[in-house]
């Protein structure tokens, strides 16, 4: 039967499909020209600046191989920054993989109207985003003004230099992180267990899996690749942390280094060294960073191949 | 009112009462972190003061761009300047307007948040244009780069002011401003640490106010034994390097040639300052906390538990005043205790005028004439909210200060002598020293550990960023 339906297809169609296809080809551009120029302008060109300017040297111009960024790797703040963002990352991913599936699986196994409510609730924190965020975490880790002072004295943290020490710092970029960025994320890994068969949940059911296998042995093996895309995602945008540890940092007389972050130490030798070429060296060094780990990912659940 | 002598790096920034310019900072730094990655092009190169890097190839450092040579000639009564200022500072500006008709000025006013002029003359060096002619800047820290090899925006004023109208300006006051012998700014206020006194507290519970800093030791010890629970200073900010160590001598930050830094804490002026301190954080009469933290409001200001600090002559009226709601009457001032070998005082903050680099001869000159005029003239200067650094200007201002009745005594006397005894042992480098004392040594303050025992974490993280920003660091 197979055969039989392809082969007038191969014969007859090419005319029609040919015809058809620029039609369809322009819609798909212009579909997305509005994005791709966004892209090219504040994503791909100044990436390639960036690759342009890490090879140059720092004073005279030409070309500098790799000085700049050996130069920025032998930088006392270089490897630290790298520690204290790889820190962040793995328990902010965990942390945050674990409990969006968490919730959304108990959303998705919710009644719909409780689901709705729950989903909205979820979503609600994501509308504070960036800095305005920050600083409502600033007012609830600081002892003297939080209206969960309380909690904080019971951990023993009496006042904001001891909430905010260095050794709490990933916890604490993990709250916010969690705080803003999970209710979108429990949203999309919901809608992902939507697409699920309500056949196949069935099916599963009818073979006798429990609630707790049906999300693991069934649901989480069908959303995989979604987990995956979350936490390319995630990574990317984590190890680029700038924003949490700059601003507590400020609103607490620079307790926090100001190199905390790899992204603040590109930061600094930009607008503090004036070494643009170093600075560009680290970005290209957090690109690496996040490809690599995406690479893997892609690999490991085999993102870019057909179901 | 905004505070224009406080310092605007992300180390001295005021937590407590500067909310908004935070979330305004905080708009600033998103826009600039995309930015660092790929905006920008070059920089400057040449210098006086300035590390290696950075640099150089469109921007400054060429003969183009770089400083020109500021040849003889009069000052230009007439021509167009392009000036940055912040809302404090305005009025000045449009005092200078109206007085100067001939002058047009295209005023930029902002507000100076962390690192955001000096981001802007980075991005300018990278365009090679856009400097402005004359510029503020609230931070005497930022003399350290304005001049530099990195950056090459301040013109040297050698040649444009006349030495002798130089000499004019407070003992010491311009040093922050001087690098290879050559003066880049002209200081606009200074804010020399002196001794705030709670004086009601203090005739309440019978103390003297010291003199020097072994009978600061042992009053801290006695309000310890007697009135635990009351402060008289505080360690928990960058400030407490100016104040304590500054004010020992500690050469935590001196440059002692061309991009060469002595920083050596291990020096027994430093020593003297971290054992005096040592017991008085133990035993809680000097507070670990940030003056300006929520956390120092709660527990010591909003409930009249500050009996003394140790801090610049701004403190008064832009810290105790809105941010205790201290009563006229409440803090008097005293000259700063002294150590056997070591006299001078500290400083907390200070702007200052710098003229581009860029700018061609006579503007340069109008640019001059202007900051000179802005620093001196008493029109503006009698009720500016810092002590000026001009002492002429400081003369008329002294006159005016005692009108607010906020002091407990007249502080005109005080502000005038501690102002010719600023240290010029603490310099400007490319990065904030204040910054290193706050994210080396207050978290370890907080864990626990002693002044003392920190002397050495400091130090090497002094160096290491030196260091890192191309000085070469002697003991």
């Amino acid at each position: 039967m197979t055969v039989a339906t392809q082969v007038p297809i191969d014969v007859e169609v090419p005319a029609r499909a040919a015809r058809r296809r620029p039609r369809r080809s322009f819609k798909g551009y212009a579909f997305v020209s509005g994005y791709l120029a966004v892209l090219i302008a504040l994503g791909i060109l100044p990436t390639a600046y960036a690759l342009v300017l890490a090879f140059e040297k720092s004073q005279g111009g030409g070309f500098a191989g790799f000085s700049n960024f050996i130069a920025t790797a032998k930088d006392y703040r270089f490897l630290p920054a790298f520690a204290n963002v790889g820190v962040y990352l793995v328990i902010w991913l965990v942390s945050m993989t674990v409990l969006v599936l968490i919730l959304a699986l108990l959303v998705h196994n919710a009644s719909r109207r409780q689901s709705a409510v729950f989903r909205f609730i979820y979503y609600l924190p994501g509308a504070l985003v960036g800095a305005a965020s920050v600083i409502v975490w600033l007012f609830i880790f600081d002892p003297a003004v939080s209206p969960f002072a309380f909690v904080l004295r019971w951990l023993g943290l009496h006042s904001f230099d001891q909430t905010i020490q260095g050794s709490h710092l990933p916890i604490i970029f993990t709250l916010m992180a969690f705080w803003t960025g999970a209710g979108g994320w429990i949203l999309v890994m919901y809608g992902a267990l939507n697409n699920i068969s309500v056949d196949l949940i069935e099916a599963a059911r009818l073979d006798g899996c429990n609630p707790l296998q049906l999300a693991i042995r069934v649901k989480l093996p069908l959303i995989a690749k979604w987990v995956a895309y979350m936490v390319i995602l995630s990574i990317a945008a984590g190890s680029q942390i700038f924003v949490e540890p700059t601003l507590i940092s400020s609103a607490a007389g620079g307790v926090i280094s100001p190199s905390w972050s790899p992204n603040q130490l590109a930061y600094n030798y930009a607008f503090q060294q004036a070494d643009f070429n170093g600075a560009s060296a680290i970005a290209l060094d957090l690109l690496v960073f996040a490809l690599l780990c995406a690479a893997i990912i892609v690999r490991r659940f085999k993102l870019f191949e057909a179901r | 009112m905004q505070t224009s002598c406080l310092r605007t790096d992300a180390s001295a920034d005021r937590p407590a009462r500067s909310w908004r310019r935070r979330i305004l900072h905080a708009g600033g730094i998103v826009a600039l972190a995309g930015a660092a990655i790929g905006l920008a092009a070059c920089g400057g190169s040449s210098s006086s003061n300035g590390g290696s890097g950075g640099g150089a190839s469109s921007g400054g450092g060429s003969s183009a761009s770089g400083a020109k040579g500021v040849g003889a000639g009069a000052t230009p009564k007439c021509g167009k300047l392009t000036v940055w200022t912040d809302p404090t500072r305005d009025p000045a500006v449009k005092d200078y307007a109206k007085t100067h008709p001939c002058v047009h000025l295209d005023v930029n006013v902002f507000g100076y948040a962390a690192g955001e002029f000096q981001t802007k003359i980075g991005l300018f060096n990278r365009e090679g244009s856009g400097w402005p002619d004359i510029a503020w800047d609230p931070a005497t820290t930022d003399a350290g780069w304005l001049d530099s090899a990195r950056y090459h925006y301040a013109a040297p004023l050698n040649g444009i002011v006349p030495e002798s109208t130089l000499k004019q300006w407070a003992h010491n006051s311009l040093s922050v401003c001087t690098f290879g012998g050559k003066v880049y700014c002209l200081r606009n206020d200074i804010a020399a640490n002196v001794i705030w006194y709670n004086a009601p507290l203090m005739k309440k519970f019978g103390y003297q106010v010291p003199t020097t800093w072994a009978q600061y030791e042992a009053l801290g010890k006695k309000v310890a034994a007697q009135h635990p629970g009351y402060v008289i200073g505080t360690i928990g900010d960058g400030y407490a390097e100016d104040v304590y160590f500054w004010g020992a001598g500690c050469p935590s930050n001196e440059l002692v040639g061309t991009n060469k830094v002595k920083i050596d804490t291990t020096d027994p002026h430093c020593v003297q300052a971290a054992n005096m301190l040592d017991p008085l954080v133990k035993d809680g009469s000097v507070s670990t906390l940030a003056v300006s933290s929520a956390d120092f409001a709660k527990k010591y200001g909003d409930n009249n538990h500050m009996l003394m600090e140790i801090g610049p002559t701004w403190y008064g009226l832009f810290e105790f005043k809105p941010s205790f709601k201290a009563p006229n009457g409440t803090w008097g001032v005293a000259m700063p205790p002294t150590w056997p070998n070591f006299k001078d005082t500290g400083d907390v903050g200070g702007g200052i005028w710098s003229v581009s680099s860029h700018a061609s001869p006579a503007t340069q000159r109008l640019a001059a004439s202007m900051a000179e005029w802005v620093d001196t003239n008493p029109m503006y200067q009698a009720t500016a909210p810092t002590y000026p650094a001009n002492v002429n200007a400081a003369k008329v201002w002294l006159k005016t200060v005692n009108a607010s009745h906020f002091y407990a005594n007249n502080p005109a006397s005080v502000f005038s002598k501690s102002a010719g005894i600023i240290w010029p042992g603490s310099s400007e480098l490319l990065f904030s020293t204040d910054n290193v004392w706050a994210d080396t040594v207050v978290p370890g303050l907080v864990k626990g550990k002693s002044p003392s025992s920190l002397l050495g974490a400091w130090g090497t993280a002094l160096k290491n960023q030196a260091t890192a920003f191309g000085y070469q660091v002697t003991h």
